[in-house]
């Protein structure tokens, strides 16, 4: 009977650990989410060939995410320019 | 609900059916009703039909900001919300016609929604735009890190249907695929980008089933794609056609982000320090770098024309989406998926098996190149596209989402095979470089064309 109870008392210790492990390593994960971001706004400052990449993607507000060519600032007019 | 590691189409019915019995028409009335397929098709169809209509005018989005987070959403709140309800009725509808619950798709989709604005949030820091980094990462990372944490909760599950929410988002691009009006853009470019790319995807095909031998065929055609078409979303249209597994989609999605940055830096650099002309660097830019807005921003390092060139070349490798989708999609219902199966499909079993969202996607860019813009002009047509275009960025982002909330870190890293999709890219990619070289000098350099510039 002791046994028993001390091995259920063993596995909801475990139980409550683990549950209580999960929010710890979101908050962890968020912090790091947010190192990363603020890391990634501030690399124009970097000397060097990618800071004066994103800086010049600042400069002319270009838009390096583009995932199509329409979402690119004055696609529609690429034919007259070319 | 699609659980991870499992395959895109969760239609299931129409892979798993009786492959032998022709379907009657009753079977195949419920199917227009009861697939994600054709609720991509029916979903994107009406907001382009609303978009072309005039109904609607103008699509919320995540403002851009610089130091100040609350820029980001000044006088968007509302907007954003009307738009949140309207994604959240029009799919709960789709959801509870195929057999889910309306309410328990809303009560999950508001929180989905919401993460999809936390990515677009941080995606349109503008320091954060610059470096390339855009919205899929990060809804990416949002999804993963909740799914990998504390689990994805039970109630937000109802609403996570990647599937639906990449199929709409195609069949929303498919419209931005203006076959007249790109093409039109020059020989030059033509032969630079139509050339080299399908020598790229049948190679590295090749080289991934056959040297490497991976085992997923889904996985090396979404690398080779990704790699050779315009990363991330050729990614997500050729994933779709070889209904490929969600990891093997982030897998893919992760590299060509990484190595997209890495390029957009390095290639310029490399062309002034070689002192190769400008519009031949340009050329070779906008046919490797994979994602189309780093191909932008490293073009315009060499230069005005050369950034346009190079944003020239991209445009037309673009078109290419469309047509390599459509292939895959058909290679795989009738040699890989056959090759799984016992028997020779016939005719019917390839419809059936035919993901049919391609057709949405393929029959958008049909109306859109050759009937509405003839009819409307080129400027309605843009108009329209602009709006279209928010909207698929919104489903896309809700995919990604979705993508990383039914992902999971050990299975993700089994797909990393000891290296070999990572080799698979830089093999690739190299081959790709190396041909897009010799294309550029021989189209762009005065010796198959006259010089453009």
């Amino acid at each position: 009977m002791t046994g028993c109870c001390s091995a259920l008392r063993a596995r909801a210790s475990d139980f409550r650990l683990r549950a209580s492990a999960g929010p710890v390593r979101l908050v962890i994960g968020l912090v790091a989410l947010g190192g990363l971001a603020f890391g990634l706004a501030h690399v124009s400052r970097l000397p060097g060939a990618l800071g004066e990449t994103v800086r010049g993607n600042l400069a002319a507000d270009r838009e390096a995410t583009a995932l199509f060519y329409t979402e690119v600032d004055g696609w529609e007019d690429w034919r007259s320019r070319r | 609900m699609v659980g991870v590691g499992t395959h895109y189409n969760p239609g299931a019915q129409e892979d798993d059916g009786d492959m032998t019995s022709a379907p009657d028409a009753s079977a195949q009335r419920s199917k227009l009703l009861t697939s994600e397929d054709w609720w991509a098709i029916w979903l994107g169809g009406l907001l382009i039909a609303l978009t072309a209509a005039g109904v609607i005018t103008g699509v919320a989005g995540v403002g851009r900001w610089t130091g100040d987070p609350t820029a980001a959403f000044a006088g968007r709140i509302l907007p954003i919300a009307v738009l949140g309800i309207g994604f959240a009725l029009i799919t709960a509808i789709a959801a509870q016609i195929m057999g889910g619950s309306f309410m328990v798709h809303q009560t999950g989709f508001i929180p989905l929604f919401l993460l999809a604005v936390v990515a677009y949030f941080v995606a349109n820091q503008t320091g954060i735009r610059a470096v390339g980094v855009g919205y899929a990462f990060w809804a990416l990372l949002l999804g993963l890190l909740i799914s990998n944490t504390v689990g994805t909760p039970g109630w937000l599950k109802p609403a996570i249907r990647s599937e639906l929410y990449i199929k709409t988002g195609l069949v929303l691009l498919g419209a931005e695929i203006l076959f007249n009006r790109v093409l039109s853009l020059g020989p030059p470019g033509l032969f630079v980008a139509w050339l080299v790319t399908p020598i790229v995807i049948f190679f590295m095909y090749r080289f991934g089933t056959r040297v490497l031998k991976i085992a997923s065929p889904s996985l090396v055609i979404v690398i080779a794609a990704a790699t050779s078409v315009c990363g991330v979303s050729a990614a997500i249209a050729v994933a779709a056609a070889a209904r490929a597994k969600k990891d093997e989609l982030t897998l893919a999605v992760g590299m060509t982000l990484i190595f997209t940055v890495i390029m957009m830096v390095l290639m310029p650099i490399g062309i002034r320090a070689i002192g190769m002309d400008p519009i031949v660097g340009a050329a070779w830019i906008g046919g490797t770098v994979d994602a189309t807005g780093a191909v932008v921003a490293a073009g315009a390092m060499l230069g005005e024309e050369a950034g346009q060139v190079a944003a020239v070349v991209k445009m037309i490798q673009n078109i290419l989406i469309g047509i390599v989708a459509f292939l895959v999609a058909v290679y795989w219902v009738t040699n890989v998926e056959k090759s799984e199966g016992s028997t020779q499909p016939a005719a019917m079993q390839i419809w059936i098996r035919f993901p049919k969202f391609i057709l949405g996607f393929i029959g958008a860019s049909l109306v859109f190149s050759f009937v509405l813009t003839p009819m409307m002009g080129e400027e309605a047509v843009t108009g329209i596209l602009d709006l279209t275009s928010d909207f698929r960025g919104w489903f896309f982002c809700l995919a990604f989402v979705s993508i990383g909330l039914e992902s999971n870190m050990k299975q993700l890293m089994g797909q990393v095979q000891g290296g070999r999709p990572i080799q698979l890219y830089l093999v690739g990619q190299t081959f790709n470089v190396v041909l897009t070289l010799a294309a550029s000098y021989l189209a762009f350099g005065g010796i198959l064309f006259d010089r453009v510039l």
